[in-house]
């Protein structure tokens, strides 16, 4: 039964699993960069699910965007002519039409139905051009022809500028997909394998829910649907849902439903795109948010959960008020342990937590929204608020990339304090709570103990992104090394890998929340009352704090 | 000279996989296998989620079956411990 802590806590926790996952991809990331940038190899990329209108197969063709210079003085023609000499997988030629002159943009043909757009930033001229999209040819394979405004004749000068042609089906990403999936397949069911768990149904589980997060990409990026904000985030976890709410999650998929094994290492990555100052700039007010509020917040709980509501079991206030302030279930489990509460009492502050997460998560961006909050404050907001790392996560990325990389600091600053909170709880209940002199004190080392060890991969990753390889790069290939480090390797590898994590997570998120079953652990009375005044004190008193800390005293951290 | 813990007990279990089934939702949001529940887990005697505490004072404590290994190379017995709590 007591067997799996007499290993090494680097190979039986999931925290430090995902600090090796992190880094080993940075590391596999920056050896393909070097290799492509030394000419080597052709660069390699991490597929992303493309765009698409009214045909969903567009979504597994990556683009391929060919930018011309267009110079002074050109004309229609000219421009027409530049157009087709680009290869940009698109012939172009000038239409007359009433008496005037239109560019019409369309498809080569020589691929599998290639679709094209074509956007302009010309500027200066006598013209100014503007595309517009026309009906899909008759082949019916998804190309589609762009036509400009009528001009009154071809040989009007249409100024100097950039002109972006984007080639939609320039090939297909169904290989790299399979890639993509067999890699990350690989490189976790190594952390499950080796901790235990059963990595024999995990394989097969994976690729299913790698197969809902792909649909979850390719539904978000239909350009309607695009348009109107909702992102995978949403998708992911509304396709989750669906299924642990209709038919129920099966048994056969569970092994791979591990929400914060893929939101850590995710959140690994991150450190990686966000350079070691920035997260200093965002640490300092992050830091005011994060450890001035949560020890109020608990505190203000356990009296107002003894002294007012006069709830008669301890631990479960001291949980519930250390699962609201803090991080949820993660520090359920440590204020549980250290409180030693009951099974059931455990059970229902991590049942009636949930259910506040996920509406926290899902209501908190849409009325930040709503109110047009800067999504700097509002990510701080959510950071010090919502229950979980991965809901907080999922929450930013409603709002946007700035957002979503505020939140996860802030909640991450708050995480830290999991294994302070756990020692400071243990010492209260032996000296104030039980009152028993012959029980020996807990020791430092449980801090450390229950630290969350991603977090030293986050800070790595970004300490190894802004003072190792971005030198190194610059005295290899002789440029910018942080742009060389974010084309290379960044954009190319570990942010769309960071991107699947996230997707996967939120996945899981959905999977794992029955509604059915949430609402049996809602109990009436005391506890709920407890835990509502507790999230609005907490709610009320983080929003004032991230006010003054990221609005007024740090404006701009990011 | 061993002191025993919780960890020596039959009715202590703290397999994560064990402890997830369990706890209903704690797999949601969080995870037995993550830093944060440290050496905690499950007494059956007691019903109770907790940290590992020595264990000779307590009347339900039942020595656990010592793995291959231990049952070779084991000299201590249960009784070789020290009163007193950890």
């Amino acid at each position: 039964m007591s067997s799996e802590k007499e290993r090494s806590p680097l190979l039986v926790e999931e925290d430090w699993w995902t600090v090796w996952f992190g880094l080993a991809i940075l590391l596999i990331a920056t050896v393909f960069g070097m290799l492509a940038l030394s000419g080597n190899i052709s660069a390699k990329k991490v597929p992303k699910i493309g765009k698409w209108s009214t045909n969903p197969v567009d979504a597994l063709y990556a683009e391929k965007k060919t930018q011309i210079d267009v110079e002074e003085g050109t004309t229609l023609a000219g421009l027409a002519d530049a157009i087709t000499s680009a290869q940009a997988g698109a012939t172009a030629e000038v239409v007359f039409e009433n008496g005037g002159a239109r560019l019409r943009v369309a498809t080569s043909r020589t691929g599998d139905g290639q679709t094209i757009s074509v956007s302009e930033q010309l500027t200066g001229g006598t013209a100014e051009l503007r595309f517009d999209q026309i009906e899909p040819d008759s082949g019916g394979l998804g190309a589609a022809a762009f036509t400009s405004q009528i001009l009154p004749s071809a040989d009007v000068e249409i100024g100097a500028g950039k002109l972006t042609v984007t080639s939609q089906r320039a090939r297909s990403i169904v290989f790299p997909l399979i890639v993509t999936v067999i890699f990350l397949m690989l490189l976790t069911v190594i952390g499950v394998r080796v901790m235990g768990q059963n990595a024999g149904g995990y394989l097969l589980a994976f690729v299913a829910i790698f197969i809902v997060a792909t649909l979850s990409f390719v539904i978000a990026n239909q350009n309607t649907i695009n348009a109107y904000g909702l992102s995978y985030a949403a998708w992911a976890l509304l396709l989750g849902l669906l299924v642990s709410n209709t038919i129920g999650t099966p048994g056969w998929l569970k092994p791979a439903v591990r929400t914060e094994m893929y939101i850590k290492a995710g959140l690994v990555l991150l450190g990686a795109e966000i350079l070691f100052g920035k997260i200093l700039s965002i640490g300092v007010p992050g830091l005011m948010v994060a450890w001035l509020v949560t020890p109020t917040v608990i505190i203000f709980m356990w009296l107002y959960g003894t002294r007012v509501l006069k709830i008669v079991s301890k631990p479960l206030v001291m949980i519930i008020a250390a699962a609201t302030s803090v991080c949820g279930v993660s520090a359920a489990i440590a204020v549980a342990a250290a409180s030693r509460a009951k099974k059931e009492e455990l059970t229902l502050a991590v049942g009636m937590t949930l259910i506040f997460t996920v509406l926290m998560m899902v209501f908190m961006p849409m009325f930040i929204a709503w109110v047009d909050m800067d999504p700097v404050l509002g990510g701080a907001w959510m950071g010090g608020t919502i229950d979980s790392t991965g809901a907080v996560v999922a929450a930013g990325a409603f709002l946007g990339p700035r957002a979503e990389a505020v939140a996860a600091v802030v909640k991450m600053i708050q995480n830290i304090l999991i294994g302070a909170v756990g020692f400071l709880v243990a010492l209260f209940w032996i000296t104030s709570v039980e009152r028993d002199p012959d029980a020996p004190r807990p020791g430092l080392m449980q801090i450390w103990v229950r630290f969350p060890k991603f977090i030293v991969g986050f800070v790595a990753a970004s300490f190894l992104f802004s003072f190792v390889l971005a030198p190194l790069f610059a005295s290899l290939f002789d440029g910018d090394g942080l742009k060389l480090v974010e084309s290379s390797v960044l954009k190319a590898m570990t942010n769309p890998l960071r991107g699947w994590f996230f997707c996967l997570a939120f996945v899981s998120i959905g999977l794992e929340s029955n509604f059915a079953d949430m609402a049996k652990h809602l109990e009436g009375g005391k506890t709920l009352l407890l835990y509502v005044v507790g999230q609005s004190f907490n709610l009320i008193l983080t929003l004032l704090v991230a006010w003054l800390a990221f609005s007024v005293l740090f404006p701009n951290v990011i | 000279m061993i002191r025993l813990t919780c960890q020596h007990c039959a009715n202590f279990n703290d397999d994560p996989a064990f402890i997830e089934a369990e706890i209903p939702g704690l797999t949601s949001f969080g995870s037995a296998y993550s830093s944060a529940r440290g050496h905690a887990g499950i007494c059956l005697a007691f019903d109770r989620f907790m940290d590992p505490v020595l264990a000779e004072n307590c009347p339900s404590f039942t020595p656990r079956a010592p793995k291959r290994e231990e049952r070779t190379t084991r000299q201590e017995t249960p009784h070789d411990v020290s009163p007193g709590r950890e």
